[in-house]
Formats: C-alpha cells, sequence, structure tokens
C-alpha cells in the first residue's frame, strides 16, 4: 500500500517536453487513470513512475520518500504493458515466476504464489503453455498474473486493454475494477479511453500536451470540466460547444449566438451578470442536456435537421443552425429525418461557459 | 485490338526473362557439371574427350586428392579455423549488437560507428597491418592467427546483422524486465539471447561458408603446408606437381565445396532468409 506523489515533475527528450510540470498525488489504495490522447505525456509520466525514465527535473515520492534515483526493481511496482511484453520464449509459470526467482525467493514459494495468482485469474490450465499459443484475452491475463504474483506496492497499467476486442474490453474492465476492490492496490492506469477511464476510475487526471488539466472524480470531470479541452475529450457523442455572447435586453439576459438565442433565467442572471457580460465566450453543452420535440413548444428553437443517428437505445440529432451543428440526444423512437424540421431547447442550468480567449471555464 | 498487343508483349517479355535466365543458368552450371564429370575421369579420358561423359567412372582421383593431396589435412584445417571463428563470433557478435543497440553508454553511438566502419574496409587495405600484427604476436603460420584475423574481420558484418534483429525486439520486452528486476546482463542471458538463437545460427552459418571460402587471409598468412586451408591447398593441384592433374584437382574442388553444399541443402530456407534480410533489412 503506497502513496505516490509527483512534484513538478517535468521531462524532456531532447528539446520536447513530454510532461510538463506536473504534480500529482495518488492515495493509498486508489484507482487514478491518466486519460489524455496519444502523445500528451500519460504513458511517459507512467514510466517515470515506474523508474524506466529518470525525470529531467522534479520529485518523485513514494509515501512521502523521494525514488528518483531508485531502479524500478527497488520502486516495488508492477507494470502491465500495452503489448504485454511477455517473454515469447518462456512458459506461462516461468513469465510469471521470473521476478520472484530474481529476488531469490524460495521455490516452493513461488510455486505457492504463482498457482494462487492464476487460480485468482482463472489462467492455472494456461501455465505450461507459451505466450504464442494463447489467445489476446488470455496474454492479458497472464501479463495481470505477472503484475498480481509480485504483490507490489503500485500496480502501472498501460493501456492494457487496448489491443483487445470490444466485447473482451468491456469484460475485462469490469474484471479489472472487480479485482482492484478486492486486492485494493494503488494503481495508476494509463489509457486514451474516456469510457474505461469513467468506469474504473476513482479519480481521474486528463492530461494534454504534457500538462494536467484536471484532476478530479469521473463525475467531476464529466459534470464540471475544467476547460474546452476536458469537456470535449470527456463524453461521447461529444459536447457541444459554439461562440456566444452574453448581452442583456432591457431586464432580460441573453447568450446570443447570432443565430439563436438563450434566455437566461431570473435565478442565474445575476451570476452571470458580474463574470461575462459583453465578453467573448463558448457555450457547451451535452447533448443529453438539450430536449427535443417535434411539435413547437414554448421556448423551443426551429432547426433543420443535418443527421439522424439511431444506436438502438438512444437517437443523436444534429441540428444545422445557420453554420453551426448541434447535437441532441433523443429517444430510439424518434421519427423525422434529415432535412425535416424540428425542435430543440438548451437546458439553461446545465451550460457551461467558457473563456474563448483562455478556453478555461468560467461558469 | 490494343489488349492482345499488351499481351503479345507480356508473352514475350517473360520469353525474353526465361531466355536470359537460362542463359545465366547455363554460364553458372557449366563448369560445375564439367568439374562434376572430370572429378570421375582418368586424365587420358580427359584429353581424349574433354566434355564426354566418363566411361568408366573412377574414386580414384579422390583418394589421390585426399591422399597426396593433402585435401584432408586441409579439410580438418578448415573445420578447425571455421567452426572456431564462428564459434567466437557467435558470442561476441549478439552481445556486441545487443549492448549498442539496446544500452544507452556514454559514446555509444562512436562505439557503435566504429564496430561498423569495418564493414566498409576493403581487405587488402588491411592485409599488411594484420600480417605485421600477427608476426609481432607471434601468430604467423598458425590458425590461431588465422581465426582471430576472421573473427575481427568478419565482426562488423555479424554485429550490423545482430543489431537489426535486437532493434526489431519490443522495447517493452526490455522494461519489462528491467521492472522484474533483471540486470543488463541477466536480461541478456535469460531474455534476449534465447530470442536471439535463430537469427545467431543464421549469422553463423552465412560465417561459416565466408570463412571456409576464404582465400587471402590463408593465402597471406599461412606458410606452412600442414597449415594450409582448403582454398588456398587447391593451389597444390594447379602448380607444381599436380599442376597438369586436371582430374585430382576437379575431385579436389569437389571435396572442398562438400561442407558448404551440405550446409546450404539443410539450412537453405535460413539462408535466403538472411540473405534477404540482408539486402532488406526484413
Amino acid at each position: 500500500m503506497t502513496q505516490v506523489q509527483l512534484e513538478k515533475v517535468c521531462k524532456y527528450f531532447g528539446e520536447t517536453k513530454a510532461v510538463d510540470n506536473v504534480d500529482l498525488l495518488v492515495n493509498d489504495g486508489e484507482f487514478m487513470v491518466l486519460l489524455g490522447p496519444s502523445g500528451c505525456g500519460k504513458t511517459t509520466t507512467l514510466r517515470l513512475i515506474a523508474g524506466l525514465e529518470k525525470p529531467t527535473s522534479g520529485l518523485i515520492l513514494f509515501d512521502g520518500e523521494p525514488v528518483n534515483e531508485l531502479e524500478p526493481k527497488d520502486r516495488r511496482v508492477a507494470m502491465v504493458f500495452q503489448d504485454y511484453a511477455l517473454y515469447p520464449h518462456m512458459k506461462v509459470f516461468d513469465n510469471m515466476a521470473l521476478s520472484l526467482q530474481v529476488r531469490g525467493m524460495p521455490r516452493e514459494e513461488i510455486r505457492r504464489r504463482v498457482l494462487e495468482t492464476a487460480e485468482l485469474l482463472g489462467i492455472k490450465h494456461l501455465l505450461e503453455r507459451k505466450p504464442g499459443q494463447l489467445s489476446g484475452g488470455e496474454q492479458q491475463r497472464v501479463a495481470l498474473g505477472r503484475a498480481i504474483v509480485r504483490e507490489p506496492s503500485v500496480f502501472l497499467m498501460d493501456e492494457p486493454l487496448s489491443n483487445l476486442d470490444a466485447a473482451l474490453r468491456a469484460r475485462m474492465r469490469g474484471e479489472l475494477k472487480k479485482l482492484h476492490e478486492r486486492l485494493k492496490t494503488t494503481t495508476i492506469y494509463v489509457t486514451h479511453d474516456q469510457v474505461e477511464a469513467m468506469v474504473m476510475a476513482s479519480r481521474i487526471a486528463v492530461m494534454r500536451n504534457g500538462r494536467i488539466q484536471q484532476i478530479g472524480s469521473p463525475q467531476e470531470i464529466y459534470s464540471r470540466p475544467a476547460n474546452r479541452f476536458v469537456a470535449e475529450f470527456v463524453g461521447s457523442p461529444k459536447m457541444n460547444i459554439f461562440d456566444a455572447v452574453v448581452v442583456t435586453d432591457d431586464k432580460n439576459l441573453k447568450i446570443t449566438t447570432g443565430a439563436f438565442d438563450i434566455d437566461i433565467p431570473a435565478s442565474m442572471a445575476q451570476r452571470i451578470l458580474d463574470r461575462v457580460l459583453d465578453r467573448e465566450v463558448m457555450i457547451g453543452i451535452r447533448p443529453e442536456d438539450i430536449e427535443v420535440s417535434t411539435t413547437y413548444k414554448e421556448g423551443y428553437i426551429e432547426a433543420e435537421i443535418y443527421l439522424v443517428e439511431n444506436i438502438g437505445n438512444l437517437s443523436f440529432i444534429t441540428f444545422e443552425v445557420d453554420d453551426v451543428l448541434i447535437v441532441a440526444q433523443a429517444p430510439p423512437s424518434f421519427e423525422l429525418g434529415a432535412k425535416d424540421k424540428a425542435y430543440f431547447r438548451m437546458s439553461t442550468a446545465k451550460l457551461h461557459i467558457f473563456d474563448k480567449k483562455t478556453e478555461e471555464l468560467i461558469i | 485490338m490494343l489488349s492482345q498487343k499488351a499481351k503479345i508483349m507480356k508473352r514475350l517479355k517473360l520469353l525474353a526473362l526465361a531466355i536470359t535466365l537460362l542463359i545465366i543458368s547455363i554460364i553458372m552450371i557449366y563448369p560445375l557439371s564439367w568439374t562434376l564429370i572430370t572429378a570421375f575421369k582418368t586424365n587420358r579420358e580427359l584429353f581424349l574427350d574433354p566434355w564426354g561423359l566418363p566411361s568408366n567412372p573412377t574414386f580414384e582421383n579422390f583418394i589421390k586428392a585426399v591422399d597426396r593431396g593433402n585435401m584432408g589435412q586441409a579439410m580438418i584445417n578448415s573445420l578447425i579455423v571455421s567452426l572456431s571463428s564462428i564459434f567466437i563470433i557467435s558470442i561476441i557478435a549478439p552481445m556486441a549488437a545487443y549492448a549498442t543497440s539496446r544500452i544507452d553508454f556514454k559514446f555509444k553511438g562512436a562505439v557503435t560507428n566504429l564496430l561498423i566502419a569495418g564493414f566498409f574496409i576493403a581487405p587488402h587495405a588491411v592485409l599488411v597491418p594484420l600480417l605485421i600484427l600477427l608476426r609481432d604476436m607471434g601468430l604467423v603460420d598458425t590458425l590461431l592467427g588465422l581465426i582471430l584475423s576472421h573473427v575481427g574481420w568478419h565482426l562488423p558484418f555479424a554485429i550490423l546483422f545482430m543489431k537489426a534483429f535486437f532493434v526489431s525486439i519490443p522495447s517493452s520486452l526490455q522494461d519489462s524486465a528491467r521492472v522484474d528486476g533483471l540486470s543488463y546482463y541477466s536480461m541478456y542471458r535469460k531474455i534476449m539471447l534465447p530470442l536471439a538463437l535463430p537469427t545467431i545460427l543464421t549469422v553463423a552459418i552465412i560465417m561459416f561458408i565466408s570463412v571456409w571460402n576464404n582465400f587471402l587471409f590463408a593465402f597471406i598468412f599461412l606458410r606452412s603446408p600442414s597449415n594450409f586451408t582448403v582454398p588456398i591447398n587447391l593451389l597444390n593441384f594447379t602448380t607444381g606437381r599436380y599442376g597438369n592433374d586436371y582430374v585430382a584437382q576437379s575431385a579436389a574442388v569437389l571435396i572442398s565445396a562438400i561442407p558448404t553444399i551440405v550446409l546450404y541443402l539443410l539450412f537453405a530456407e535460413r539462408i535466403r532468409k538472411g540473405v534477404a534480410f540482408m539486402a532488406f533489412g526484413r
């Protein structure tokens, strides 16, 4: 059980800044997910924690003790790699036993631990096979087993599910979560898949260009994204974002995009007025926070349908208003199609307002 | 109409290709088959009918080549030199290739370039300095001197070849071994070496053929006939006592080719892949 802390950690590769001033605290027993697009520095951050890379500057602490100079083995971490990195010439048993042998553990103890772990993961029948004879899912389990058998202080996982097909990925996602609940080992998990992050994480750190954009619980990240990048990266379909200005018209406060206006209820007016009046902003709203109607209702905006995507349990309706495309969520029974007229209304309580220049969240 | 013409053109091209290949094959096969036929003739038969088949095939020439032409001793010498050379190369080359491909150390670039530079030097350029070096070490006219020269000479190629392999191993395998707590040496011995064995075998086969056939080094560094390797021992049959004994000479040439032919028959696929790997890198 270990707490992992990064203090102002930077990593340069030549002139390229891969990790930029990262501060991160992963609590004992926590499942922390580093989420971001490829090249955002999440894997490098993980490798820094593992000890496979040395930080250019900054401190990495395990339980408050700096580990910058420690080799991976002395950090007592276990890592699961994206391609599993199983030793192809060794049997599954030897793959799992190697790190214990290196530590000089007695043979009987090694055998006991490997069998116990294999039992836990349901791979006991694979112990005598070589990695090449296993399916992707089985290899994945062996890679996991190799990490677990060492009883490490921290699990580091680098996109361990990305090579699996969709169905298996979903299953393993659940199993990994269950496993973490059972072992309660501090886990740092890297992924670019926001669903994986949302489902498994205790907390998520969203990264971009080597910097952490936001750290929070999955719900916080989803419902109060710190900036436009997080807002768009998390959620599928992504959040609608468009330029707007907040203006007053006599007593009423309005957000106007040029194409349509959104009236702000009096209860929210003061809060908005103080911070964004006459400022160029961006409005963000998630598809599920837009109501759709086939008939006109009070306060709804009329628009032409550009595209209807029915995914079975839901339909996503894309409206075209002037040049702005807005995606809204509707029940699968929604009947209209492209070119038809329909109506939508944005739930003002669910609006996110971002500064246009800094792209940071204002409200 | 056009497609008809295109078809004819395509066929003509194929025909031209077939004829060219046939001519090349004949050029290649002709001396070999002539040697093969001649090895079973008597000298008298050879001069009476140079192209004809042996009327009464005899193994006399082979016995003569081994007994009187020193071919037996030469074969043993060649085997000692070739096997020892590839043994040493097979130990050093993978280690050097692994270190220069996968481990970061000071002056790695310079060391790598120096190792590989040897690949681009013509053998004639090093003959004199090498001879002086061997003389000073008292290794002229010894098999050990020849072995060491072959090892040094062939290492750059072997390292380059092995490097291509080590670079192709996913780096996550090494990372994984590091996390497992393996030192660089155990990583090499337990993970990399077992994986590299097939490539090492390929390099060893190619090296064996090259060392076995090498004439220049043996010609310059060896003096006593008892130390002669096969390629220079064949000179026995072109000058002096056996100067005109073409039939024995043919038998000797065939004997000298046996190991490489056997090796090729056993490992044809591996050699073919190795040569393709040299040319195309994969």
